[in-house]
């Protein structure tokens, strides 16, 4: 190209006008640009990314998100996000730092127990996350851990506080169990539903599959006190003995989420709601109400993060008591301050403490034998 | 238990546009090496490279909820930093330092007229500088491509639907990952 000259074609590419033509030649010139130069040191390189990585956090934490899904207000907390070795920290306000506290808190891992209804009772390995229902039963790395049985029997899976698991049903549907939970499964599914049955907290991502008919059969999953109905779906069940209200929250997919009528009759559901992805419905007392939520901090437990955003303290606390397997105790009212942060599951509890402490959070954590408590007080006013 | 690093790149943009954190941590993680080095060449500079790299970066974060990448999170990363480069360049004020090389380019050069064919050496040069990366960056980007493989290879062996293959993917990963050389068990053990 012999007309235009580099000066000229550089300029016409500011401005915007660049025939393809010319902006083929001026990318081709790009790739060779100093292809034979020696690249950046890789101490240098290290160095660089880590403080962009520190300005990056900044950034995307200063901006607000749409109103409906604001992910991290400002006026509180400092924010954690873990990733890799690294620690980023960014403080909005108050003081630099957090004092660790005495007792090295370790998170919960992959613990859990899977019984048999004939009384056969195995604790999963900690050094594998899933298990998986096929004739057999497996690790997901495809140890075996029990064989197949002639008839179909009911498993429970349980975790304790501090436990989670993961669970591929036979249909290919995934559970992850989160602490202090249990899921009871059958080793086949029924020709026209599949019936599990749950206790705390879990996530699942049920597969569509057909039954009689060709038609799409539904997979139910039942607690004290709700039933609900999907069909193909990513949903979260938060349903703890020691918590008020039993939480559904959709992802994906569509589900129907039933009201028992009344304690004792496990086959009485009345009143329903259906759910489309986004939103959550509560059963407290004696009602069923629905809303629409960002769907974050109910979900992100699986991802392995704890997620608080304006978070009612006894729910955060509750997570956390579940996770680390330590006892709560309220000095007086329970603090009516909200949570704000995000941290990896994986971390000790002194950091999590970090966050509540800069939410304004006022505790004190006590040991008496085994056992941890944190004593939190109500605000100093 | 970083399970972002398990998640292929399709994954992490679909958790990105959820304005997921982790994700967008971890996509930064991947590519930061390669980007960082190949637009230090292209710049010499490194307050350039880190001006245009945060830029880069924040921008993917603020059009998040609304992003539509129609090819792969790694060729839309890499046009965006040839792009953000070229325009730079084109800036009045450093625009003499690149004059001389390119108006001997216009005399001299290949052209590549074909874009795709422009596209694919991108690709293949940004990636080159991953052997240029500390050992420990090497090994997350050359892990992650293991998990963009991943999925699309075990779809295509087992001609199902990629969703019903990512509800079985994470087992057969992790067997995958046992019939693999020892070498590479290595490397998953440093993030174990």
């Amino acid at each position: 190209m012999d007309n235009a000259s580099a000066k000229e074609l550089l300029k016409r590419y500011k401005d915007g006008k660049c025939t393809p033509e010319e902006l083929a030649w001026l990318e081709s010139w790009y790739l060779s640009l100093n292809s034979d130069a020696e690249p950046l040191d890789a101490d240098l390189l290290e160095t660089a990314t880590r403080r962009l990585e520190e300005r990056l956090l900044e950034t995307t934490s200063r901006k607000q998100t749409s109103k409906n899904r604001s992910w991290l207000r400002y006026a509180a907390a400092a924010v954690l996000v873990i990733s890799g070795g690294l620690f980023f920290l960014i403080k909005e306000k108050g003081n630099g730092g957090y004092e660790p506290v005495q007792a090295v808190i370790l998170p919960g891992g992959n613990k859990a127990t899977l019984a048999r209804d004939d009384g056969l009772s195995v604790e999963l390995s900690a050094h594998k996350a899933g298990i998986v229902v096929g004739d057999e039963i497996t690790y997901e790395d495809g140890t075996s851990i029990l064989a197949a049985q002639p008839e179909v029997v009911n498993y429970v899976l349980s975790t304790p506080n501090g436990g989670t698991y993961q669970i591929t049903l036979p249909d290919g549907t995934q559970v992850w169990l989160n602490a202090a939970s249990a899921l009871k499964y059958p080793s086949t599914f029924a020709e026209n539903e599949r019936l599990v049955e749950l206790e705390g907290e879990a996530f699942f991502d049920v597969t569509k599959k057909k039954g009689k008919a060709g038609r799409l059969k539904p997979f139910k999953i039942l607690t004290k006190g709700q039933l609900v109905e999907v069909l193909g779906t990513q949903l979260n069940i938060s349903a703890y003995a020691n918590e008020a209200a039993i939480k559904t929250t959709l992802v994906e997919g569509e589900v129907k989420v039933f009201q028992q009528n009344e304690e004792n009759d496990p086959n009485g559901f009345g009143q329903h709601v259906l759910l489309r992805p986004g939103e959550q419905s509560v059963i407290a007392g004696h009602s069923i109400k629905k809303t629409s939520v960002d769907v974050t901090p109910y979900v992100s437990w699986k991802d392995g993060t704890f997620y608080f955003d304006n978070a009612d303290p006894r729910m955060a606390l509750n997570q956390i008591s579940r996770w680390y397997d330590i006892e709560l105790v309220y000095e007086g009212k329970i603090p009516s301050m909200r949570f704000y942060g995000v941290m990896g599951r994986d971390k000790n509890l002194d950091a999590v403490l970090a966050i509540l402490k800069e939410s304004g959070l006022e505790f004190k954590l006590r040991q008496e034998g085994e056992k941890h408590i944190l004593v939190v007080y109500n605000e100093i006013k | 238990m970083n399970q972002y690093r398990e998640l292929s790149d399709e994954e992490l943009i679909q958790l990105l546009r959820r304005s997921n954190h982790g994700a967008f941590a971890e996509i930064y993680r991947r590519y930061k090496g390669v980007l960082y080095l190949h637009t230090y060449r292209k710049l010499t500079n490194e307050e350039e490279t880190d001006d245009l790299l945060h830029d880069l970066f924040a921008a993917l974060w603020d059009r998040r909820t609304s992003l539509t990448i129609r090819d792969s999170l790694s060729a839309y990363l890499y046009r965006s930093v040839r792009n953000r480069v070229l325009d730079h360049i084109a800036h009045q004020k450093v625009v003499d330092r690149y004059e001389h090389s390119f108006q001997n380019y216009l005399t001299n050069g290949p052209l590549l007229a074909d874009h795709l064919v422009r596209e694919r050496e991108l690709r293949r040069v940004i990636e080159v500088e991953v052997a240029n990366l500390p050992i420990k960056m090497q090994q997350i980007f050359k892990l992650s491509r293991f998990h963009q493989f991943s999925h699309k290879e075990i779809a295509k062996q087992l001609t199902v639907s990629e969703k019903t293959v990512k509800n079985q993917v994470n087992n057969a990963l992790k067997i995958l990952r046992k019939k693999l050389s020892p070498l590479f068990f290595l490397l998953l053990s440093f993030y174990q």
